[in-house]
């Protein structure tokens, strides 16, 4: 029987609601563009928690100033009845008005905006982080607007006291933050303000309950009351900021949770990311028998997860995340310029972390992404974007770590693409219109030269070698009656011209053939080493059989590709450091008519590992069955790492354990970490 | 100004016996203090089905807490009460659903049109009748489409008796309904409810402390004093029952036949004052002559009656019917 009460609550909301929507939208509209970046963060900090107090505060407040409480209790409905229409009026109201000022806010992108999140501590809040952040404190403010109401007779006495309560937590977390800088997770700050708001609301539920119009409790009752749910309410605070960012487990790291895993380029170490506490990610470097060298703190998950990408690089790990503006880019609003970069490098030796002191903000509009690092492991790379005329132009830079200089390589490139090599030569590929490959440019930062590569529809890159010395390319030839393929080396010294693979060992096709379509394409790719070329030949005469040749360089010989198995699919070819061995993991296919369950198909892996050198290709060990096991990589010849859910043939709910492959006596075992005394 | 309480055997006098399953509202031995003022110590009444019951007793007397009670608003202390047959604290619900109440005081928003009050009854109560909403509204030239802040006092009054009699409520309980109302209004809505609950024959519950709204449309009649119920009788054998005999100076205990049947006793202005009922004038008559011009017997006025067993006072004024 909440039909009366939903009648009444209905009219009494529309009484003002479009005219408070108004003042409400305007008051943003003014904020956001009048008032700069303080306008942003007052409509942020005081429009929308404000918001949700006088959505809580107004849920009862003309019922306890008018004395119209005893006309609802007059009706047949219970008071539970009543308290959950309000409460659940409130929230949708909340609902409306926040959404509302927060179409205004970010519908338009601006520079304010951008600003506004420079001055925010949430320099590195994601949207959805955004989201619960705004949720948290307008509910919160909801709470104790709601909370405040019910426990006061006064409702300026309700308004008092609801203001105080509603900024304390901001100015805590103010203060936490000056204090603890980027340790203080804004998505623990958010749910610790959900959990407050929730423990208010409750609380504002037995206040209710507590409180009868017909009968004004004596003040100590009510005094009593209000002060139980506000320790309540305290300690439910205090408790979820605790349980947020306490320890999944005591005692040492058991990599129960691991989320990433990636392998040195030294061959010994492995950065393990995992979760450590409820909403933190610890990045441990560990060696391949689990002791660990390094525990580091990153963060929040929700700063964790930003900072997954550690990548090995001749230095040890480096991670490199968007900072600020960042945050508006994924809001969905493209264009918007992002201008600094956070590089954080952690030492293999020491296992110190230090973040880049020179990465400064450039000050150019222009959006700016990482790539690598220069040869003389001092300078970063960095791609800086510009757009004229809605082209995209593309320079390099180059940031040095010790001089703090930012020096542009070579000349602006339109629709450009820039990869880095191994050696630290930028490759940069420029497409014309059509999507074809227009220019290749090899940049060497270190002498800030260039040098153009020709290039052709019937000439296509497969990769440069390593050493930046030479490019090998798929060669289209064109004969009187046929057309074939030949794959070329190209010195990038003196321009010489190789055939490494002639075009009467590659398949070819007439003409005829070749007009409709039906000609053979070869693909390749080059190992990280240079040391191989792995190529596959599609004849379109035969769509099902693909041939795969493995081609040394530089000199041209050619093994067979290891076979993929009827019913199979291949993850690829991954080669061991020394490129002497290749790991082929392979996978059910996946048959429509099958009757086997899809998750059953996708979490088997058969694992082969392959002596490979130019004489052919040996078995290493057994091929192992995995199931529930992915993201293969080498750490040295010897071994490989990988990560699994499953642990005794049970699926994991909690996530990934790290596992390692000993190819001395083809065995695979868990990696448990070993602690080491602290430095 | 002495009041002489003669206790249990007043309560043995004024609580009337009648059938349970005739009374639509009981309550018995009810007690509630808010803080350290009582305000009800021993409230006990019964209301027969199909009467018109005045409630009355003077401002702070215990109606308003009373009536709370009956609805279920206010828990009380000590004490039963049933209305309807439930229990208040039990089922608040269905007593409210069944019963047509006209606060004092309270009225709905004032910002809500008289129609969508009326659809909110209309929501609340399952047996609310739309045919009867209308047919009160125009019976008493109320305008639905107007706000109630736009209403007279003494339209007000009328919606709130509309919203209580349009869900054919089978008790209505009026908690001082012509208060603050001018006469040409008061009158108006006394003759309402009059006619109202006599053609749909609803028990009917109102409180004043308004003696002539009382002698108006009351069948029965609940004078309630600092928390207790000192009167109950319905209003015939008010007048035809109830005497107060007259001594002149007087000292020491009535004469035993007075004594057997005396209600209430006071002394004013050095004459000694007992109320009695008697059923037989008789028996009355042959006490009084045998104490030749010591004695006289009045018939009382519901005003004297009312000063009498609330202050003590004897004041049988014009409209006080003297009977020698």
């Amino acid at each position: 029987m909440i039909r009366p009460i939903i009648i009444a609550e209905y009219h009494q909301t529309k009484h003002h609601f479009f005219k408070a929507l108004l003042v409400v939208g305007l008051l943003t509209l003014l904020l956001r563009f009048v008032g700069g970046s303080w306008g942003a963060f007052i409509v942020l900090i005081g429009i929308l928690p404000n918001l949700g107090l006088s959505m809580g505060h107004g849920t009862f407040a003309e019922e306890f100033m008018k004395g119209q409480f005893k006309f609802l209790f007059s009706l047949p409905v219970s008071r539970f009845q009543i308290w959950i229409v309000k409460c659940i009026s409130g929230l949708i109201g909340l609902a409306i008005f926040s959404g509302f000022v927060c179409t205004i806010m970010f519908a338009f992108p601006s520079e304010e905006l951008r600003k506004l999140f420079d001055f925010l501590p949430a320099l590195e809040v994601s949207p959805a982080n955004l989201a619960v952040l705004i949720a948290g404190v307008c509910l919160y403010g909801f709470g104790v607007g709601f909370f405040s109401i019910t426990a006061c007779t006064s409702t300026r006495v309700a308004g008092l006291i609801s203001s105080l309560l509603l900024y304390f937590p901001l100015v805590a977390f103010w203060v936490m933050y000056q204090i603890f800088a980027s340790e203080v997770p804004i998505a623990a700050a958010s749910l610790v303000f959900i959990s407050a708001a929730a423990s208010f609301i409750f609380g504002a539920l037995i206040l209710f309950g507590l409180r009868n119009p017909f009968v004004d409790s004596a003040w100590i009752r009510r005094v009593t009351g209000f002060s139980v749910v506000l320790v309540t309410g305290a300690v439910m605070t205090v408790a979820g900021s605790i349980a947020l960012s306490w320890p999944v487990s005591y005692g040492p790291p058991t990599f129960d949770n691991v989320m990433r895993a990636h392998a040195s380029h030294d061959g010994k170490h492995i950065m393990v990311i995992a979760l450590r506490r409820l909403i933190q990610t610890n990045g441990y470097i560990v060696t391949a028998d689990g002791t660990i060298v390094r525990d580091l703190e990153i963060g929040s998950t929700d700063l964790g997860e930003r900072k997954l990408a550690w990548r090995p690089t001749s230095h040890g790990f480096d991670a490199c995340f968007q900072r600020s503006e960042g945050l508006a880019a994924e809001l969905g609003v493209s264009g918007e310029p992002r201008k600094e970069l956070d590089i954080q490098v952690l030492s293999l030796e020491k296992g110190e972390l230090f973040e880049i002191p020179s990465v400064q903000k450039w000050e150019s509009e222009s959006s700016v992404r990482y790539i690598g690092w220069a040869p003389d492991g001092k300078q970063l790379l960095a791609v800086r974007r510009t757009w004229d005329r809605n082209k995209s132009l593309t320079q390099i830079i180059s940031q040095g770590i010790e001089s703090g200089d930012v020096t542009s390589i070579g000349e602006e490139l339109e629709n450009a693409e820039p990869t880095i090599l191994v050696s630290g030569h930028v490759v940069v590929q420029a497409w014309d219109d059509a999507g074809e490959v227009k220019t290749i440019t090899l940049l060497e930062p270190r002498t800030n030269t260039s040098q153009v590569i020709s290039t052709s529809s019937e000439l296509r890159l497969v990769s440069f070698s390593p050493d930046a010395q030479s490019a090998y390319f798929v060669k289209t030839i064109y004969g009187e009656k046929t057309v074939g393929h030949e794959i070329v080396r190209q010195s990038l010294v003196d321009g010489e011209s190789t055939a490494i693979v002639a075009s009467d060992e590659l398949p070819s096709a007439s003409l005829l053939e070749s007009a409709k379509g039906k000609m053979a394409t070869v693909y390749c790719s080059m190992s990280a080493g240079g040391k191989w070329l792995d190529c596959r030949i599609y004849d379109h005469r035969n769509v099902d059989e693909a041939k795969g040749w493995l081609i040394a360089l530089p000199s041209g010989d050619r093994v067979p590709a290891p076979e993929v198995p009827e019913g199979k699919v291949s993850d690829g070819l991954t080669f061991s450091p020394s490129e002497a061995r290749v790991l082929h993991a392979l996978r059910d296919e996946y048959n429509l008519n099958s009757d086997k369950e899809i998750s059953d198909v996708f979490s088997r892996t058969k694992l082969e590992v392959l002596d490979i050198d130019t004489a052919g290709i040996r078995q290493a060990c057994e091929p192992l069955e995995l199931k529930n096991a992915y993201d293969f990589q080498w750490l040295n010849d010897d071994t490989i790492i990988y990560l699994s859910n499953e642990d005794n043939g049970e699926v994991l709910n909690n996530g990934n354990r790290l596992w390692k492959i000993d190819l001395a006596d083809c065995s695979n075992t868990r990696i448990v970490p070993k602690v080491t005394p602290a430095d | 100004m002495n009041d002489t309480d003669i206790g249990s055997q007043r309560d043995q006098v004024v609580i009337r016996a009648t059938p349970v399953n005739s009374l639509v509202i009981s309550v018995s031995q009810l007690k509630r203090s808010f803080g350290k003022v009582q305000a009800l110590c021993g409230m006990s009444m019964s209301i027969k089905r199909g009467s018109i019951t005045g409630f009355l007793g003077n401002n702070g007397a215990g109606k308003t807490t009373t009536i709370h009670s009956l609805l279920g608003f206010i828990p009380p202390d000590q004490g039963t009460i049933h209305v309807l047959g439930f229990d208040p604290q039990v089922d608040p619900v269905k007593i409210r659903q069944r019963v047509g109440f006209f606060p004092e005081r309270d009225q709905p928003y004032d910002w809500m049109t008289i129609d969508v009050l009326f659809d909110m009854g209309a929501a609340a109560y399952p047996t609310w009748n739309r045919d009867l909403q209308k047919k009160l509204c125009e019976q008493f030239s109320v305008a639905t489409e107007k706000k109630i802040k736009h209403l007279s006092k003494g339209n007000v009054a009328k919606v709130k008796l509309i919203f209580a009699l349009a869900h054919c409520p089978e008790l209505l309980i009026l908690d001082e309904p012509t208060s603050g109302l001018d006469p040409a209004s008061r009158y108006e809505l006394l003759q309402m409810i009059r006619q109202l609950t006599t053609e749909q024959n609803i028990t009917t519950l109102f409180s004043s402390h308004n003696l002539d709204d009382v002698s108006e449309i009351a069948t029965d009649l609940v004078i309630i004093h600092q928390g207790k119920s000192i009167l109950s009788e319905s209003v015939s054998t008010i007048h035809e029952e109830l005497l107060l005999i007259e001594a002149k100076e007087w000292t020491g205990d009535p004469p035993d036949a007075v004594k057997a049947c005396t209600i209430k006793s006071a002394q004013h202005h050095g004459r000694t004052y007992w109320l009695i009922r008697s059923q037989s004038m008789d028996a009355v008559d042959e006490i009084v002559s045998q104490q030749d011009g010591v004695l006289t017997t009045h018939r009382m006025s519901l005003a004297a009656l009312f000063l009498f067993l609330t202050q003590g006072w004897v004041d049988l004024g014009a409209k006080a019917e003297v009977v020698e």
